[in-house]
């Protein structure tokens, strides 16, 4: 007998396959080449709104990217103290009720890890989805406070989260 | 094992720091082994695990200035690659399919002598996220805490998993918890088919 660790370690590296860092210069000449893409293509549309009269509207400026993500973390915040505040009435889990909220539990989970490597402008759909998410969950823990308040309705099985 | 041990001099890092193409191969050649076997290992997929190593490569590159240098390099490098891999997992609409249930499942325990050709196939029967979690904590040496904050989820969470991992793992090596015969068994069974 030995420990899992001891089993588990001297097992064979993969080797990657060859032509690796060329393949990661090709890899970043694409991505830079997307980014002069989008670049030009946002300077291109900034310059047929200017032609046509119209300005920009404050939520597509860039300096208006980090007030956006600033109201969906306060919403966020906001949804997360509503749940705080459910989740002691939310009694009446059914197994489709819980089974939703794992999923979206699940969810929240990998949002927060993405959040930590996001760049702004992946940043404001990631908090976007979370807020969303939040909504759902807060959404699931109201039918199960609803259905603890209701016996009628309560299912036979129940389920903690 | 895998090697992000590895040291990697002043020169190279600050070179890489700098944007230097010297630099960053030397990284890259240094790590690149690690970083794939990882990646196959949590991803289970040659094409996966070669999109999970570049990305995470390109990612570390760019954050370079990120790293204050307070752990090994090949310790930031190696957790990078594991957001990576896990990311991708979740990209791939799996993820949810591959949590298991957070009960707990009996202790870590010990495995009888196993064949690594054994070994091998077991843990490609196993669901991507415990097979992650199993070989971050017995081979890249992560805590439930740390496995934990990588995933966004809770220490008994982590602890679930491995869990999870270890009695698969025992199921597929038909290894019973206290009394474990495992290789013999996959191998009649294997035998049995040939």
């Amino acid at each position: 007998m030995k420990p899992w660790s001891e089993a588990l370690r001297p097992l064979p590296d993969f080797a990657p396959p060859p032509g690796g860092w060329l393949d990661l210069q090709r890899r970043r000449r694409r991505q830079a080449q997307r980014r002069v893409a989008l670049g030009g293509g946002l300077a291109l549309a900034a310059s047929l709104l200017l032609a046509l009269g119209l300005r920009p509207t404050p939520d597509v400026t860039p300096a208006a990217e980090p007030a956006e993500i600033a109201q969906l973390i306060q919403r966020s915040r906001e949804l997360e103290q509503t749940l705080a505040a459910l989740r002691p009435r939310a009694r009446g889990w059914n197994e489709t009720l819980a089974s939703t909220a794992a999923l979206l539990q699940d969810e929240l989970a990998v949002v927060d890890l993405q959040l930590n490597y996001a760049d702004a402008g992946g940043a404001t759909r990631l908090w976007q989805d979370r807020v969303a998410l939040m909504n759902q969950l807060v959404h699931t823990h109201q039918s199960a406070a609803a259905a603890a308040r209701n016996p009628s309705t309560e299912p036979a099985e129940e389920f903690a989260i | 094992m895998p090697a992000f041990d590895a040291p990697l001099s002043a020169d190279d890092l600050n070179d890489a720091r700098a944007g230097g193409l010297r630099g960053q191969e030397v990284i890259y050649r240094t790590f690149e082994c690690a970083a794939y076997t990882l990646a196959r290992r949590m991803t289970g997929c040659e094409q996966a695990a070669w999109d999970v190593m570049q990305d995470a490569f390109l990612c570390a590159f760019r954050r370079l200035g990120q790293y204050r240098g307070e752990a090994p390099f090949g310790h930031w490098l190696r957790s990078i690659v594991a957001s990576e891999a896990l990311m991708h997992l979740r990209a791939g609409r799996r993820w949810l399919e591959l949590f298991v249930s957070s009960e707990e499942i009996g202790a870590e325990g010990l495995v009888e002598d196993v064949a690594d050709g054994d070994l091998e196939r077991a843990l490609a029967l196993l669901p991507a996220v415990p097979r992650s979690v199993l070989w971050l904590y017995h081979v890249e040496g992560y805590t439930h805490a740390e496995i934990a904050a990588l995933c966004g989820r809770t220490v008994s969470f982590s602890k679930s998993q491995l869990s999870r991992a270890h009695a698969k793992l025992r199921d597929v090596l038909r290894v019973p918890a206290a009394d474990a015969r495992p290789a013999n068994a996959l191998r009649r069974s294997h035998e049995a088919l040939v």
